[in-house]
């Protein structure tokens, strides 16, 4: 009985805010001191799904796309690498892969920013799309790491002496089984570009935007209705990401449990 | 080994990202002598703010660990997950909607008789002690800590806990002496990656924080977008110094997590 009132405190806590602001995002007016919104309206979303908006929302989602592609694409080999081969230097190689990670973002947008002025360039989109890239790539490799630990190297090598060439190989019968992570990874990837704010601001220039950095003046300036539908934007994001994974993980249960 | 070329891109935008650490130190240095005077206190609010937030994540996340250990369904993961995803702005705007004087949970309080008006509440926003902060923090942490201890949880060995019932352990008992201590590597790496996340974390403080004091990464950003160039190299400078922290606490973290390895 205890339990049962205590898992629903753990649920409360956790969707209730979630609640609150679903209804801020479809309030017109709601006065204190009442619980419930005194009128309603699509007004907010509206101007969300419409305009400059709007325009900026595509951005966002053409750069977590590509960033995330870039990125993925880039790890694959190197979690290769880090799963298969033991050599000198790879706890060095594993620190250099987990140094995005573990230095604050503020101070990691910062050496980028150092780094693409002192070379001579401007921020730009393409800046902004290779930081991203960048901040994707260490949970891009971590996840695709353990998809390389799960595939038989036997496989492999069976595929190679019925004499496909590495290409082959790596198409075949690597990619299939790689997918569920390249999903997982995917998946994760792009909502770690939705949520960059720093990164975007510094590598941009103030030039870039990009959900984030329009929601951050917009929650700052107190426009509760406004901030709630664009903040809705990263809970669908994140429940979407959730389905994905429980698809995913299911389907790599399902496929040990027919291998054993 | 020619599967070694496909690596370079991601090993030169890595070293990259590297150098421009190794930038910003390097510019930084003429900055040692001009740190802001508000340094000390901005450093003692972050780790004091992401000390107390994670430690109370961790542990209220162990016990939400306990309270569902057996909950494996979708639902459960959905809950325990979103919080973990949600961005800190978010988050943020989250704990702003519930309380500021006109938030929710005034509102609630109001409702039930407990306060009279909207002036009876208690500024917890952009309060000098950073409650709202804390809660931000705790409300994105307490699930990552949940997951991670609840999945140590599942995978402990359940004879361990077994035989100290059958040894006249009472279940608390068990618990305190047996799965606790078992959760102590696992809670501590999680303790440890939740507060170096807290210390370097910029969107909840900006929005949530006092202007005084600010926060390590806030006083930087000050330093930064100041009109004055001449406190960039200072900011570049403390911007290393959190670099440096945050790279020694996941250097801890590693080392704690992999002694804690199950083994069994």
């Amino acid at each position: 009985m205890t339990n049962r009132l205590l898992r629903i405190l753990v649920v409360m806590v956790f969707l209730l805010p979630l609640a609150v602001l679903l209804a801020w995002s479809v309030a017109l007016r709601w006065p204190w001191p009442s619980l419930l919104p005194a009128a309603y309206t699509g007004r907010w979303w509206l101007e969300m799904s419409t305009g400059s908006t709007a325009a900026t929302l595509g951005a966002s989602m053409i750069l977590g796309i590509t960033a995330t592609l870039v990125a993925v694409t880039l790890a694959v080999p190197l979690a290769r690498l880090l799963a298969r081969q033991n050599f000198p230097g790879k706890r060095l190689m594993e620190m250099l892969v987990l140094a995005p990670l573990v230095v604050p973002p503020l101070s990691a947008a910062l050496g980028l920013q150092e780094m693409l002025l002192r070379s001579g360039l401007s921020p730009s989109f393409n800046a902004v799309l290779a930081g991203h890239a960048l901040f994707i790539l260490p949970y891009a490799v971590i996840i695709l790491r353990e998809g390389w630990r799960g595939i038989p190297q036997e496989l492999e090598q069976q595929a190679r002496l019925l004499g496909a060439d590495g290409g082959q190989v790596f198409r075949h019968v690597a990619l299939p089984l790689l997918t569920p992570s390249l999903t997982l990874a995917a998946g994760f990837g792009f909502i770690v570009s939705l949520s960059q704010y720093l990164p975007t601001l510094l590598l941009g220039g103030g030039q870039v935007h990009t959900l984030t950095t329009l929601l951050l003046p917009v929650i700052r300036n107190g426009e509760r209705g406004p901030a709630a539908a664009l903040a809705t934007v990263f809970v669908l994001a994140a429940l979407g990401f959730c389905l994905l994974l429980n698809r995913v993980s299911r389907r790599v249960t399902s496929r040990k449990t027919v291998a054993s | 080994m020619r599967t070694l070329w496909w690596t370079l891109p991601a090993l030169f935008l890595l070293t990259l990202f590297v150098g421009g650490q190794g930038l910003v130190f390097v510019d930084g240095l003429s900055g040692w002598s001009n740190i802001d005077a508000g340094f000390w206190p901005a450093l003692w609010i972050t780790l004091r703010l992401a000390f107390v937030s994670s430690l109370l994540a961790v542990m209220l996340g162990v016990g939400t660990a306990f309270l569902l250990v057996k909950r494996r369904s979708a639902f459960w993961l959905t809950v325990q997950t979103c919080p973990v995803i949600i961005p800190h702005m978010v988050a943020a705007l989250l704990i702003i909607n519930l309380l500021t004087a006109s938030g929710l949970v005034p509102r609630l309080l109001y409702a039930c008789g407990l306060i009279g008006s909207m002036r009876d509440f208690p500024p917890l926003l952009n309060d000098a002690h950073g409650v709202g902060m804390m809660l931000a923090y705790v409300w994105k942490g307490l699930p990552f800590a949940a997951l991670v201890t609840g999945d140590a949880l599942r995978r402990m060995n359940p004879r361990l806990v077994d035989s100290a019932r059958l040894l006249g352990a009472g279940p608390w008992r068990a618990a305190w002496e047996v799965t606790l201590p078992l959760l102590r590597p696992v809670s501590l790496s999680a303790f440890l990656l939740l507060f170096t996340f807290a210390i370097g974390a910029f969107e909840i403080p900006f929005l949530l924080g006092p202007a005084e004091p600010r926060t390590l990464p806030v006083l930087i950003y000050d330093g930064l977008t100041n009109a004055d160039l001449g406190r960039r190299p200072a900011a570049l400078a403390l911007s290393s110094l959190l670099a440096l922290i945050c790279a020694a606490l996941c250097g801890v973290g590693q080392y704690v997590g992999m002694k804690g390895q199950p083994h069994d």
